[in-house]
């Protein structure tokens, strides 16, 4: 199997948790949106606020960010500038991408062993935020863990396809290899590839 | 002293990363990073900044907001609210010289009412007046430049995406933040309009004047189809401002309130402009042939320019939702870098010792401030907002307060200079926007960047007015937020 095709499948597959995860994302939005003007309305006109709803919506977005981290690098939305590498050749910006693929990988996959750690740690010994009803604290840290992960294999997945392609390029200098699927159309939420 | 080189070769690798292409969140979470470590000597302490900062830069319930007022402004979009802002606009100004321009500005306000995004703006907007104008003869790098610098206004009104990240950056009340943008916004918006006036009275055949004068009860009636979303903005910027929302839930409630509208949209549609939509049909076959005498009349109802009709389906919902998601996600990746390098930043003692240098320096407070504001118009021509306050923020936030200046009024001076690098060569990204839009659009199939720019040019000049009137008159930007509950 040579290493476009080992690309394109790690794509795929990668795909499916990648959009689901965004999927996720994007139904925690809509649950956020909902959490609030519920409170808002209980504590208004009923006089019961939506207990501990501070909490949660704050734990609410490190879900809505971390999962739909790798579905932005996905989309390749993630902000780069590119006053230079747009004057480069082609070989050129495919270096450059494979650079800067390569920090995604070691500062996300630190940053996901990291967190890891921390998020096991807080599972064991049960911490939570106090009030009226105590809220483990560690799905919230998972969830960091979790993108930060998901983010990491995206970068990889992006770093083989871009390897094949430079490898492409550098063997034969014709106009080669077919354009890496730059950003999937936007689709069904839960469309698998 | 040697720890100020390591904060001096840091902003310097941040730069080079950047130039080189990496993601800026990236080149800010390296460079922290190994900053950190190449100080400190012990990995685990630099290791210990992807532990716990990841986390506390999104585990903040204020910072909530972002997602909420990104949804707002997408559902606004599906309920229309652009294009009838528009036609509103154009039959209460239609009569004034460049009418149509006025109210594509003051429709842009309205917009801007409801989302943070200049980019967003300016897309929407070329789709629904650019054709408009380009009917009634408007020069069309004229009608361009207009809806590239109207887009600024997006930036300026509440809510503001660029306002909360400089809150999150500098530890401010977004809130605050969000409220005094009104002020600013509004003279913007004024003194586009009265520039508009004078070019479109200098030069009549950049902007024919129309003779439209649309009966009183047609204006009313076109009114009606924006009074929703007035009520809905007014409502939360009061809600905020006398304390009954925090800025938060005033997002939520937005939100919510939008979502509403967009639902309703296809009724209301057919309720209040059934009789337009039909008189719309038998006038739609004259756009194609741009000869036809058709200056000044009756305008069609904006809501059949869009190439989609207003309302919402599963399928707009949940590309909604996806979207506020993917860009809270790209917010957070640069901050989450930012925070990273700000720790890095304080550990050298940059940002102290440049307040001391500044303070010891002895220059006119003034002086100072209008270097910072030209750096931002500077920077701005190059690079995005957000990743070019992630840098400097660290910096000139700190020496701004070791000023005595008002630190809000001075967010507003920023966002309005980094807003005019936007309109400005060689990376504007306004224009770069409408030019993107347009050329897909038979009305600016030859559009090119140097006309939008040449168009745009009456708009830098009367921006670089308004930031200089908000230079002079600080109350423009403090006074709201000063008499602000909370």
């Amino acid at each position: 199997m040579d290493l476009r095709t080992v690309g394109r499948y790690l794509y795929r597959i990668l795909g499916w948790v990648v959009n689901s995860s965004a999927f996720g994302a994007a139904s925690i939005v809509v649950i956020l949106m909902a959490l609030v003007v519920a409170d808002i309305f209980g504590r208004k006109v009923l006089n019961k606020p939506v207990p501990m709803s501070y909490e949660v919506a704050a734990f609410m977005l490190v879900f809505i960010v971390f999962l739909g981290l790798a579905y932005s690098q996905r989309q390749r939305a993630h902000i780069r500038v590119e006053i230079l590498t747009l004057r480069m050749s082609p070989k050129g910006r495919a270096i450059m991408d494979l650079i800067a693929f390569t920090l995604g990988i070691a500062i996300y996959g630190a940053i996901f062993y990291q967190t890891f750690k921390w998020s096991y740690h807080s599972f064991e010994i049960g911490e939570y935020v106090a009030g009226l009803v105590n809220i483990p604290k560690w799905p919230s840290q998972f969830a960091v863990a979790f993108g930060a992960l998901l983010i990491s294999l995206q970068f990889i997945s992006d770093w083989v396809n871009r390897f094949a392609e430079v490898l492409a390029l550098f063997r034969e200098p014709a106009p080669a290899a077919e354009p890496l699927p730059v950003a999937e159309p936007a689709g069904d939420p839960a469309s698998n590839d | 002293m040697d720890d100020l080189y390591w904060g001096i070769i840091g902003f310097a690798a941040v730069l080079t990363l950047m130039v080189l292409g990496v993601h800026v969140g990236l080149a800010l979470a390296t460079t922290g990073f190994i900053g950190m470590f190449a100080m400190t000597g012990k990995l685990s302490l630099a290791l210990a900044l992807f532990t716990t900062t990841p986390y506390s830069t999104t585990n903040v319930y204020a910072f909530a907001i972002l997602p909420l007022f990104i949804i707002m402004g997408l559902f606004a979009m599906h309920a229309g609210l652009s294009a009838r802002a528009f036609d509103a606009a154009y039959k209460w100004v239609g009569r004034l010289p460049g009418g149509m321009a006025i109210a594509t500005t003051w429709a842009n306000a309205m917009f801007a009412a409801c989302t943070g995004s200049s980019v967003v703006a300016c897309a929407v907007f070329t789709r629904i007046s650019l054709p408009e104008m380009d009917r009634r003869r408007y020069d069309k790098a004229f009608a361009c430049g207009t809806i590239a610098a109207a887009g600024m206004l997006g930036m300026l009104i509440p809510p503001s995406a660029l306002m909360i990240v400089y809150g999150i950056l500098t530890e401010q009340s977004i809130g605050k933040l969000l409220i005094a943008g009104v002020g600013p916004g509004v003279l913007l918006t004024l003194i586009f309009t009265a520039g508009i006036v004078i070019v479109a009275a200098r030069y009549p055949d950049r902007a024919p004047r129309a003779d439209y004068a649309p009966p009183l009860l047609e204006r009313l009636k076109a009114t009606v189809g924006v009074v929703g979303i007035v009520i809905l903005v007014v409502g939360i910027i009061a809600g905020m401002y006398t304390g009954i929302f925090t800025p938060t839930e005033a997002g939520a409630a937005g939100a919510a309130g939008a979502l509403v509208l967009a639902l309703l949209a296809p009724l209301s549609e057919r309720w209040i402009f059934r009789a337009e939509t039909a008189a719309a049909a038998s006038d739609s076959g004259p756009r194609a042939a741009p000869d036809l005498p058709d200056v000044g009349g009756p305008i069609a109802p904006p809501s059949a320019v869009l190439l989609e009709k207003p309302g919402l389906n599963w399928n707009r919902f949940s590309q909604a939702m996806k979207e506020a998601a993917q860009t809270s996600a790209l917010v957070f990746f640069i901050l989450i870098g930012a925070m990273i390098f700000a720790r890095f930043l304080v550990l050298t003692g940059l940002p102290g010792e440049f307040v001391e240098i500044v303070n010891e320096a002895n220059i006119p407070t003034l002086l100072i401030m209008i270097l910072f504001l030209i750096m931002y118009v500077f920077l701005g021509m190059f690079q995005d907002s957000i990743s070019m306050m992630s840098i400097t923020l660290p910096i000139v936030h700190p020496i701004i307060v070791g000023l005595g200046i008002d630190p809000v009024y001075f967010a507003m001076l920023v966002i309005m200079s980094i807003e005019i690098g936007l309109i400005t060569p060689p990376v504007g990204l306004n224009v770069y926007t409408v030019r993107s839009v347009a050329v897909q659009m038979p009305e600016g199939e030859d559009l090119t960047l140097e006309d939008i720019f040449r168009g745009i040019l009456p708009f830098f000049f009367l921006s670089i007015l308004a930031l200089i009137i908000l230079i002079a008159v600080p109350s423009i930007s403090t006074f709201l937020p000063s008499k602000m509950f909370g």
